[in-house]
């Protein structure tokens, strides 16, 4: 009966073409995919050793989707102004079907992958891969731990309640007194920077934390940090790839 | 040893077991996800189904018993008697009725058919019978066709006219018997309503869904930036019951909610649950709605007494309030004990200084007295609204100084020649003042019934135990014969009194030393430096909060202004010294065995420190000046909710009570009449009247200002009455005081007693009332039969008619006192307006006793007896006949 | 026919028996205080009304050394049983300016006739907090009021008139009552077997209480003693 459902046209318009489990085949269904490319076709043996690594890389990335998936269900209920702001996490508490589920499951995918980029830092650390070839990946991992650590930064301001304000009221407090660009920073007011024009005033939309910052921190929480983050992902993934796959011990390569 | 593990090639290691564990994990995780969602956050279904649950079974027990009192016999009789009258239906008689009927209705079609049909023809005729006369044709022809054609219409109405009495006739008889069974149809549902409105409220009860109420009030305050936002209370989920009476004494969270008249004015469906009782109104957990688990939500649940906090939110300007006791008991405390004068608080900015001025005291007490009584108020006088300063010798000889300096200069003099008090009696003197009212607000030694009345621990005027070693004699002379000659602001009666009652009465009070001894102290008064430090002292406690001091007249609030002090966070609080009780310890405020003190870190546990000792979070470095008050637990508790209170998120103005002109006059009055402390004798707004329990009869004693005074007496005369009383009753020996009133204080109290009983505020003219002289002579016939002039003396009293004015007021009064319409409810029922009034009522079922007047009846008997007292007063004042 | 005629007798007896009688005496010890004359001068019908100076009747001890208007009531011991009120009245009568009777005992929602048989205005106040007060006039002669009671208590009755006239009203849930008469003696009639308490209340003296036992035979007696001193 199956094959019989294969000869029809809406099967043959689905799939294209069958499937011959061949070793070209194998190797095509990965290389052809456009989620899977980024995969190798092949793994050396020791890339199974789930112990050497414990997949940290790979789970922060997984907790990253999952904090995308559930970032955007939380969009739909999230305003982000001051006047419905925390209203809105209310109600998404309160009212919304599985709204507290979302919600928990997003803050704690978010402090479960700081941790676990943590991990995974220590791990690279401790297993020596970023020695060469792999400075570059390692730079590029830092620039993302940095960006992962600013996508908690701007989401924890989001529920818009005294933590939050409070919390990103001293974080960017310290942002005057950057060099340069600080109104309370070594040569920042020589530079003409006034409390309404430094660095911190670019934060956070104005002198101190209000509406303008909601969204402003929103918009990046939302867009331009993931999308920086997707970007840097991207390098950092393709690098491993570049620079001989995933690591392993070095008696392990040998076979 | 163990054996070696078999070398797996890494490729082709099997980890299926760890993934189906880690799958059977995950999927758990979601199963619990998903029920954790569903049941135990929602733990409101439960509850609605408990309510359901328990309102069936109430439901179902009223339901039974309707059942078990329905008369079954009348039930089937009834019944019986309902199918005989269908039966009857079946009967010859009707059957012909309705058979003939039909054949009429057919005949009746028929000829109203033909009727209709005529004026057709008719209409047609008379057409041509025009176009004939227009066209000059044959006119007489035509219209004798039309007439024709008007002969039949005629006929055909004959007939149907005919017809149609003839089915009257027989509706007659149809109609007789189809009312008969629905008449025994309504009987019969009649016996079931009870049954059937059981039955219908359970069915209804079985159908409730389960689901989230909630009462949304949009545009209800302002966010902190200025944004305009509503408030949605979802408490009704579970507290489902909260409107039901059956669940008066059903466990929580299905109670039905107390005091139902309040809830009339305040509808949860229109004001929400959370503006009298705070807490989290969209949470739908118990922990969360009420604040007890979200420890960030700044307005957890009122609980106890501190509910009457929020009345303030909206009604901030009132003093008495008819459902909230603690809040009126509350801001009486606040008005007495005189806060404002040192701390800004809402409400009562315009409150005047609760203490005496101290400008002239070398006239009335000597200099060590005024040295003892400013280091400790409470040595002298336990009960005395002045608190302890806790003042140093030195700093009281200072201030002792400087008072007595600002005071030098006085204007005041004795008018009478020193000694002019002596000769007087004090056992008269002593019976006197227990008895022409003085007791009312000045306690002396063991005489306690005002006092535990009152139920507070401050008095509103001095004790008298000990003022025979604080004043002179003669200053109590003059003072109390006359006391605005010392303190023209005084609120101090005067009580009318005879040189030789003053006499008496002094010599009385003569008597009442304070028996025990002091070690001399030397007070320095005339060291200029002391008078400055003195000076400086008053001006850094505060003083002037409470008393009038030369000089300080423009000196601002010594204190912080607490109009938003209920927002203070504790974190913010100063504890000082003392020791912390845990949040899960019951108690707040504790003394310890070794002299330290240890109270709740909580901004009730600091209050409630402060108030009991509000010297109790001083340290070395940062003294405290407020003085030490003495109030017991509740009155502590109850400016604790005061407190509370005190914030600036109040609803939008839509959402407040309308506190329109005329609440202002009336409250106005309400805060004039505590300040005179009318409240201590005569029983206002369901507080005061403290000294009506030593009278047995309630008749003995001062008159209950009831809601009803307004609609009593006529404004003319309560404005003389006011200025100076005179007597009504005179087998009173309690006597109203002159109280100095003025024209402006008067038309407050006034407008106050008018607006209590719903009345205009308006002064009407009674002189032009007119008397209908058909009720003239019935009226002075019935005063006769019903022989009210047996305890209402109506006319001059003869010295032999004694015992009779001991009864009653004299009816000569009336018609300048009473209004007209009072005196009409007055007689139809004198124990509605004044309970326990000595009047009798006359009128028993709409009927009087004496039929031959208007056949006893009860309204013309009224107006009749009126416009005979009404005429004795106008007799009088025109001193005819 | 004797034989049935004794066994219907004995059946008679028997029944009674089943109801017993509780009676007894209220003594009265010390010296009497003297009663005070009631001054009736305010209003002249009352004061032509008597020939004889009337006395007050707050302490009234008989010749025999017993105290009058003495209630005395079954205070505890029915069991809640619940008692009907039976339909005749009580009349309570005003005659010559005084109450009579000066202490009585009616049951709740019976009735109460109050009767003015004197050619004046009388009020009736009752002085009631548990009953709804009430201040009714009476102004002709031959007038008549009704009145029930719905809750257990004891009153006073006052004119305002005549502010000497005084009265007592004792409202019971049951008919198990009785009021001293002038030899001091009361009895309660109809009580099934079984132990009570006792209550007596006089206006002055106050109450005292006792058990009392009534026995297969019907009969108990139960007597009390007031003090002067």
């Amino acid at each position: 009966m199956f094959d019989q459902l294969k000869k029809t046209e809406v099967y043959k318009s689905i799939f294209r073409h069958s499937y011959q489990d061949t070793q070209r085949n194998r190797a095509l269904q990965i290389v052809d995919n456009v989620f899977l490319h980024l995969h190798p076709v092949r793994v050396p043996r020791h890339a199974t050793n789930l112990s050497y690594t414990w997949g940290m890389g790979g789970i922060t990335f997984l907790l990253f989707l999952i904090l995308t998936i559930t970032g955007v269900i939380l969009m739909f209920y999230y305003r982000p102004t001051a006047q419905y702001a925390y209203e809105d996490m209310k109600y998404l508490m309160n009212d919304v079907p599985f709204g507290p589920l979302i919600r928990n499951m997003h803050r704690w995918a978010a402090h479960a992958m700081v941790l676990t980029v943590m991990l995974h830092m220590f791990r690279v650390f401790l297993t020596g891969s970023y020695k060469p070839p792999r400075q570059f990946n390692w730079v590029v991992g830092v620039l993302l731990l940095v960006l992962t650590l600013l996508l908690s930064f701007s989401g924890y301001l989001l529920p818009w309640d005294q933590l939050s304000i409070w919390a990103v009221t001293v974080g960017t407090n310290m942002a005057r007194a950057t060099p340069l660009l600080g109104h309370e920073g070594p040569l920042g007011p020589e530079l003409g920077m006034r409390i309404d024009n430094d660095v911190r005033f670019v934060l956070l939309g104005g002198t101190e934390v209000g509406p303008p910052t909601l969204l402003r921190f929103y918009v990046g929480h939302c867009i331009f940090l993931p999308l920086i983050a997707v970007i840097f992902m991207a390098v950092h993934f393709w690098r491993v790839r570049k620079d001989g796959g995933i690591s392993g011990p070095e008696a392990a390569k040998k076979i | 040893m163990p054996e070696e593990k078999p070398n797996i090639p890494v490729e082709q290691k099997d980890y299926s077991k760890l993934y189906l564990i880690f799958s059977a994990i995950l999927f758990l995780g979601t199963a619990w996800a998903v029920w954790d969602e569903v049941k135990v956050r929602r733990p409101w279904k439960d509850y609605q189904e408990g309510y359901q649950q328990l309102l069936v079974e109430h439901l179902d027990s009223l339901r039974a018993a309707a059942e078990s009192e329905l008369d079954s016999a009348t039930v089937v009789d009834l019944n019986a008697q309902r199918d005989k009258a269908v039966a009857d239906l079946q009967s010859e008689e009707y059957q012909e009725a309705v058979s003939q009927k039909n054949v009429l209705l057919k005949d009746l079609d028929l000829a109203t058919r033909e009727w209709r049909f005529a004026r057709s023809r008719s209409d047609a005729a008379y057409y041509s019978y025009q176009k004939a006369m227009l066209e000059g044709g044959d006119a007489a022809s035509a219209k004798a066709e039309v007439q024709k054609h008007e002969d039949d219409i005629a006929d055909y109405a004959k007939e149907i006219e005919s017809l149609n009495a003839k089915i009257a006739e027989l509706d007659v008889t149809i109609n007789k018997y189809n009312d008969q069974v629905e008449k025994l149809n309504a009987e019969i549902t009649g016996m079931f309503a009870t049954i059937n409105a059981h039955t219908l409220k359970l069915e209804r009860t079985r159908e409730m869904p389960i689901a989230i109420r909630q009462v949304m009030l949009n545009d209800y305050e302002f966010t902190p930036f200025q944004e305009i936002k509503a408030r949605i209370d979802r408490c009704q989920t579970c507290h489902a019951g909260w409107a039901e009476p059956l669940m008066a004494d059903a466990p929580q969270p299905y109670t039905q909610h107390p005091l139902p008249e309040l809830l009339s004015k305040h509808n949860p469906e229109s004001f929400g649950c959370t503006p009298c009782h705070r807490g989290q109104g969209p949470a739908l957990t118990a922990g969360f709605a009420h604040g007890d688990d979200d420890h960030y939500w700044e307005t957890p649940i009122l609980r106890g007494i501190d509910v009457y906090a929020t009345c303030n939110s909206c009604h901030v300007n009132e003093t008495v309030l008819k459902y909230a006791a603690p809040f009126t008991k509350a801001k009486q405390i606040i008005l007495d004990s005189g806060c404002n004068g040192c701390h800004n608080i809402k409400g009562f900015e315009e409150a005047p200084k609760i203490g005496p001025p101290l400008n002239s005291l070398p006239k009335k007490v000597q200099a060590d007295w005024l040295f003892r009584w400013v280091r400790n108020p409470k040595d002298y006088n336990e009960h005395t609204r002045m608190p302890n300063f806790k003042l140093s010798n030195e700093e009281a000889e200072a201030i002792t100084a400087f008072l007595m300096d600002v005071g030098k200069d006085a204007e005041f003099q004795f008018t009478r020649s020193r000694g002019s008090y002596a000769g007087g009696s004090s056992a008269r003197g002593k019976l006197l003042f227990e008895s022409v009212g003085c007791q009312a607000c000045h306690t002396v030694g063991d005489e306690q019934t005002v006092r535990t009345n009152r139920a507070l621990t401050f008095d509103i005027a001095p004790e008298l135990t000990r003022v025979g070693s604080k004043v002179s004699a003669d200053w109590m002379f003059d003072w109390i014969k006359n006391p605005r000659h010392y303190n023209p602001e005084t609120r101090m009666p005067s009580l009318r009194l005879t040189d030789d009652e003053a006499r008496n009465i002094v010599a009385y009070l003569n008597t009442l030393k304070d028996t025990r001894t002091f070690e001399r102290t030397a007070l320095d008064l005339n060291n200029p430096d002391k008078i400055k430090f003195g000076d400086k002292l008053v001006r850094d406690y505060g003083c002037f909060g409470c008393h009038a001091i030369k000089g300080t007249e423009n000196e601002g609030k010594v204190s912080v202004d607490l109009s938003d002090f209920g927002r203070k966070k504790y974190e913010q609080m100063d504890f000082g010294n003392t020791h912390e009780l845990s949040h899960d310890d019951t108690t707040e405020y504790q003394e310890n065995s070794d002299g330290t003190v240890s109270v709740k870190h909580s901004w009730a546990g600091w209050v409630y420190g402060k108030l009991k000792n509000p010297r109790l979070y001083e340290t070395e470095r940062i003294p405290q000046r407020m003085p030490v008050f003495t109030f017991n637990d509740e009155e502590i508790r109850l400016i604790r909710m005061f407190l509370t209170s005190m914030t600036k998120d109040v609803p939008v103005a839509n959402y407040q009570h309308n506190f329109n002109k005329r609440q202002q006059e009336i409250e106005a009055g309400r805060r004039l009449t505590q300040y005179y402390n009318c409240i201590q004798c005569h029983e206002m707004e369901g507080r005061g009247g403290y000294i009506l329990t030593k009278y047995e009869e309630e008749a003995m004693g001062p008159p209950k200002i009831f809601e009803s005074q307004g609609a009593k007496v006529q404004e003319p005369w309560l404005h003389e009455f006011l200025q100076g009383p005179t007597t009504i009753r005179p087998w009173l020996d309690i006597r109203m005081p002159t109280f100095n009133l003025t024209d402006a204080e008067i038309s407050t109290i006034t407008k106050y007693f008018l607006g209590t009983s719903k009345q205009e505020l308006m002064i009407r003219d009674y002189a032009a009332t007119p008397i209908d002289s058909k009720y003239l002579a019935p009226g002075r016939q019935l005063f006769d039969a019903y022989q009210c002039a047996k305890c209402h003396p109506a006319g001059r009293v003869s010295s032999d008619e004694v015992s009779a004015s001991d009864l009653a007021p004299n009816l000569t009064m009336a018609a300048s006192r009473l209004k007209p319409e009072w005196i009409l409810s007055w007689l139809h029922d004198p124990q509605a307006l004044q309970p326990g009034t000595r009047m009798p009522a006359y009128f028993y079922e709409g009927k009087g006793p004496d039929e031959s007047v208007f056949d006893g009846v009860e309204t013309e008997q009224i107006k009749a007896l009126r416009a005979h007292v009404w005429s004795l007063g106008r007799q009088r004042s025109t001193a005819s006949k | 026919m004797k034989r049935i005629l004794c066994s219907i007798a004995m059946l008679g007896i028997s029944f009674c028996a089943l109801a017993g009688d509780v009676t007894g005496k209220v003594s009265f010890d010390g010296k009497a205080p003297a009663a005070a004359r009631l001054r009736m001068d305010a209003d002249k019908i009352c004061a032509r009304a008597h020939k004889a100076p009337v006395m007050g009747e707050d302490v009234v001890v008989n010749k025999n050394g017993t105290l009058k208007n003495v209630l005395i009531y079954v205070k505890d011991g029915l069991g809640g049983k619940k008692f009907d009120a039976p339909k005749d009245k009580v009349v309570f009568d005003q005659e010559g300016c005084v109450y009579d009777p000066h202490v009585l005992g009616i049951m709740v929602g019976q009735t109460l006739e109050v009767l003015n048989s004197d050619p004046t205005l009388h009020n009736v106040h009752s002085l009631s907090k548990a009953n709804t007060q009430f201040n009714q006039a009476m102004p002709m002669k031959g007038m008549k009021l009704t009145k029930t009671f719905d809750k257990v208590e004891t009153f006073k009755v006052k004119c305002e008139v005549h502010p000497w006239m005084g009265a007592y009203i004792g409202v019971f849930n049951h008919p198990y009552y009785a009021v001293t008469d002038d030899n001091g003696n009361f009895t309660i009639k109809g009580l099934s077997a079984g132990t009570y308490t006792l209550e007596a209340w006089h206006e002055k003296y106050g109450t005292q209480t006792m058990k009392v036992t009534v026995d297969a035979s019907g009969k108990a007696t139960a007597d009390f003693k007031y003090s002067g001193k």
